[in-house]
């Protein structure tokens, strides 16, 4: 299991059951944060962020996501391409890039909701083996426990404990109880309210501590996506095309 | 303060999760019971905890919307907007939802299948609630918290959903306003019906219609008022917009005090009508606050009111209705007098040569202007203008009465006008009438415009004697008016000047064919005249009479021209004195002369008369003397030559002592007679001038002349310190 975070994307993107045969380049994600901020009259600055329910993520974002191809060559990725740009329901898209969720702990709560459903127990069933393949790669879930705030002092960016992870559906996880030292982290999330809102959750066996930014969790994210613009098609040269998509997070 | 209480919130998602955070979420209960929601005041000071989150730095922040107890989703109310008006007496809440416009969500999915809320579902209908009708509680919450899944608070709206639809752009949205208690009285429909001879009285229905939303009538302080016998059907009409409808027969006002009590109150209707200002006339209000000061204290005001007064005609009408508006203007003003008053007031001679009846002007009414407009069934049918100011209507000249005729004007005006009065009165001058007729539709048929005013027909000249050389009052028949013009009365009368009838003629389809406007005034057809011309002096030129042309006959042939001719008649002399200076000054004496040089001769033992004035007009510091008129009078025979006289003008009372005779000229002084006078300054003497007045009697140059005004400058020469020099 790596350590650290990897720079770079390692492996292909996923998008709607397929790996692409090649990624474009370059590939932008840019993540929208929810929060804004506010000037107020005395110089001072609020940042308001905002809140759905408890021991979710300090930070919420969404994503877009630009795959722009100059030219794609190769049939079988343009076709793909062409039938997702035409397909109505959202569909799922992994960058292989890593996602931090960081958590505020008070001494006792184990329960935690990620933003988003981590990618890897579905890349496993679909390209058995890439966990274990990629494991330099920090392809695997991490959840690190801090003594205090991360970065309050020297200390506080080292994470005291590490904790090793299990995969668990949702069902599992709320029906069981984990072992002190072991993080249940669910491998088919949960949605809300007629999928408007997706998720999932993690069950600690050891609680945070009392302390702001005390849980971090780093994994691989499955975007749920929909196509928010496709641009133009110019043909400058004959057996040529370019394609520029522009995803977008629901 | 509503209460406050601790409870558990248990969030249920409809997912493949379900959890139940153990958080403790403190939140304001909304007031049970039936009452209406209260406006929500937000008051952070009770909760040290909730105001840190608040002013955190760093916080987390989440509406909640509760609707009819139950919490709206989060993410199913879309955007939700508060406003708030100034002085926080009306908040409304807006909010959409995403789902089907009357599934308003819940977590209630039983609410949500039911349909508990009349009146849209028929019987036994289920499926979609009509959940997001008007009138149900909405409560709106702020939650900050600054981490550790720790949620505080805050209620900041109660109100009632307010009825309205709308469509988003999909189709399915619904857009929902709530609406807090204030706009409740104000918006809430009201349903009430009252047939004719019901028995109650107005403060009842007045009761009824508060309990109608929900308003207690112990909390209805209203007049019992009286016996409402004409029926009533309100059909979505609103608690206070209709009552303040209601109440006007009995000048009622509503209106809610600070208790939430709806107090009727009995207004006293104005007897007199506000001032209107009127910026374009100058006016300004003295409380208003003008970043450039008025350059002067003010010295017209116009003062302007409308009333309504009843119907004309015995016991007046109810289709005719008259508006009286009354314009006032005051300024400063003296009233213009005779020269010599018959009264033996005194007159005092203005600057402009005007006598007046006051000292100084003084603020008083100088013009009224009174409108009447009438109107039958709304169409006006009639107006009249009235106006008063000061005004004396001209008169006779009773000079003359003698022939040949005398000079005197001392019962004139300064400018040798007679009136009527010794003093102008403040009287009715003009009154204009505007009359329409109309026929049983409303369409003009015919119209009459007439002026009245103050005026006497002219009348053809009488002669004393033959030739006509001389004009002449003849009592009962003519009268000369100043000017020369002959009238038909000895003062002016009040009497209609000028008449326009308009007649509008239709035809069948309506169409106007023809207008025919008559216009009346004072005239006499012009006709041949047997006389050419009025000889008033054989030196002068004859005054052709009416402007008319020359007469078609032939002008007699010239007798021929004698051999030897006789001497020439004497002939008036072109000749008019000049007064020069100053020619001299010696400390405040001026020394003025009157060229006579070009005397005409003075024949058969002819004398003249001298009568000097001198005018002075300056600063306060001349006290009694300004304005100042200085005249005295001398009679000699004169052969010619410069004369001069003399005038002392101190600070007491005016001394006129002898004119001397220096050199043959005449001198005026402005002096001091004792050290104690002030010091005549030139600033003084500024805008002063000199006249000299001649009267020759007898001979052939008989007659008045008078110098041109001799205007001076008093600084010439003075010293640094603005004093005469010596």
């Amino acid at each position: 299991m790596a350590a650290t975070d990897t720079s770079g994307i390692r492996h292909k993107v996923y998008m709607a059951g397929r790996l692409l045969e090649r990624d474009p380049a370059p590939i932008q994600l840019a993540p929208k944060r929810w929060e804004g901020k506010v000037r107020l009259s005395n110089n001072a600055s609020h940042i308001d962020r905002g809140y759905i329910e408890p021991f979710f993520p300090n930070i919420l974002d969404k994503v877009d996501i630009m795959l722009p191809y100059s030219h794609v060559a190769e049939t079988a990725l343009l076709e793909h391409l062409s039938t997702v740009l035409a397909i109505g329901q959202p569909f799922d898209v992994c960058t292989f890039k890593q996602h931090k969720d960081v958590f505020d702990g008070d001494g006792s709560q184990k329960v935690f909701y990620l933003q988003r459903l981590p990618a890897m127990p579905m890349m496993e069933a679909f390209e058995p083996g890439i966990g274990a393949a990629y494991a330099i790669d920090g392809f695997s879930t991490r959840v690190e426990l801090f003594s205090a705030a991360y970065g309050s002092s020297a200390s506080a960016v080292t994470p005291s404990t590490t904790l090793t992870v299990t995969y668990k559906t949702e069902t599992e996880i709320a029906g069981g109880t984990p072992g002190a030292g072991v993080a249940w982290v669910s491998s088919d999330g949960f949605s809300v309210e007629g999928s408007l809102m997706r998720g999932a959750t993690i069950k600690l066996g050891t609680a945070p501590a009392n302390a702001h930014d005390s849980l971090i969790v780093t994994y691989i994210p499955l975007y749920r996506m929909a196509v928010e613009s496709d641009s133009g098609r110019t043909f400058n040269q004959a057996l040529q095309e370019a394609r520029n998509i522009k995803l977008s997070e629901l | 303060m509503p209460d406050l209480a601790s409870v558990r919130v248990a969030l249920e998602y409809s997912g493949a999760c379900t959890f139940t955070p153990d958080i403790v979420v403190e939140q304001v209960r909304a007031d049970s019971g039936a009452g209406l929601p209260e406006s929500v005041d937000v008051d952070l000071d009770y909760d040290t905890e909730l105001w840190d989150a608040i002013t955190a730095p760093v916080r987390w922040t989440r509406p909640r919307l509760v609707f009819e107890g139950n919490d709206v989703i989060l993410g199913r109310s879309g955007q939700i907007q508060m406003s708030r008006s100034l002085g926080g007496e009306m908040q409304t809440v807006e909010y959409g939802t995403i789902g089907p416009l009357w599934a308003m969500p819940t977590i209630e999915p039983e609410l949500r299948e039911s349909d508990p809320c009349p009146p849209i579902s028929t019987s036994g209908a289920s499926g979609r609630t009509p959940f997001a009708w008007g009138n149900k509680t909405v409560e709106l919450y702020l939650g900050f918290s600054q981490g550790n899944g720790i949620l505080k608070e805050v209620k900041v709206f109660q109100g009632l959903t307010f009825q309205k639809s709308s469509r988003r752009d999909t189709g399915i949205g619904g857009s929902f306003s709530a609406v807090d208690e204030s706009l409740r009285y104000a918006k809430l429909p009201i349903c009430y019906q009252l047939p004719p001879f019901a028995g109650k009285r107005r403060g009842e229905i007045f009761k009824d219609l508060a309990a109608a939303v929900g308003i207690d009538p112990a909390q209805v302080i209203v007049p019992v008022g009286k016996e409402v016998t004409k029926p009533l059907l309100l059909s979505n009409e609103h608690l206070l917009p209709f009552l303040t409808a209601f109440g006007q027969p009995e000048n009622w006002f509503s209106r809610f005090d600070e208790f939430g009590r709806l107090v009727v109150e009995e207004i006293e209707l104005k007897s007199d009508p506000d001032w209107t200002f009127d910026a374009a006339r100058g006016d300004f209000e003295a409380d208003t606050f003008e970043e450039t000061l008025p350059s002067g204290p003010p010295t017209r005001y116009y003062i302007t009111a409308t009333q309504p007064v009843k119907g004309t005609g015995p016991g007046g009408s109810d289709l005719d209705r008259t508006s009286k508006t009354t314009e006032s203007i005051e300024e400063l003003y003296a009233p213009r007098t005779d020269k010599v008053r018959p009264s033996a007031q005194p007159s005092y001679l203005y600057a402009d040569g005007s006598y007046r009846s006051l000292a100084a002007q003084a603020l008083m009414l100088v013009s009224r202007r009174t409108s009447f407009a009438t109107t039958h069934n709304g169409v006006p049918v009639r107006s009249r203008v009235v106006q008063e100011g000061f005004y004396n209507p001209a008169a006779v000249d009773p000079n003359f009465n003698a022939s040949p005729v005398t000079n005197s004007y001392d019962a004139a005006y300064g400018n040798k006008t007679f009136h009527r009065d010794e003093v102008e009165p403040f009287i009715v001058f003009e009154e204009a009438t505007l009359d329409g007729s109309f026929d049983q539709f409303g369409t003009l048929q015919r119209q009459v415009q007439s002026t009245r005013g103050w005026y006497s027909p002219q009348h053809a000249l009488l002669h004393a004697g033959s030739p006509q050389s001389d004009l002449k009052n003849f009592p009962g028949a003519a009268y000369v008016y100043p000017g020369g013009i002959m009238r038909r009365d000895p003062v002016e009368q009040f009497l209609e000047t000028k008449r326009v009838e308009t007649e509008y003629t239709y035809g069948p389809d309506g169409a106007l064919l023809e207008t025919l406007e008559t216009t009346s005034g004072w005239f006499s057809p012009k006709s041949r005249a047997d006389i050419v011309a009025v000889v008033v002096n054989p030196d002068v030129p004859p005054i052709p009479i009416l402007d008319s042309p020359p007469l078609p006959n032939p002008p007699p042939p010239a007798p021929p021209p004698p051999v030897i001719g006789p001497p020439p008649p004497p002939t008036r002399t072109v000749w008019a004195p000049r007064l020069l200076g100053p020619t001299r000054r010696y400390r405040n004496n001026f020394y003025f002369d009157l060229d006579v040089s070009a005397m005409p001769r003075l024949t058969g033992g002819a004398t003249a008369s001298f009568v000097g004035n001198f005018y002075l007009t300056g600063s306060a510091s001349l006290g009694a003397h300004v304005p100042a008129q200085i005249v005295f009078t001398e009679t000699r025979a004169l052969g010619g030559g410069l004369y001069s006289f003399r005038q002392r003008l101190n600070a007491g009372a005016l001394t006129v002592p002898s004119p001397s005779i220096i050199q043959n000229a005449f001198m005026a002084t402005v002096n001091q007679t004792t050290s104690t006078d002030p010091l005549v300054k030139p600033a003084d003497l500024e805008g002063a001038f000199a006249y000299g007045v001649v009267t020759i009697t007898g001979g052939v140059d008989a007659g008045t002349y008078q110098t041109p005004f001799l205007y001076f400058d008093p600084w010439a020469n003075a010293d640094p310190a603005g004093l005469m020099v010596r």
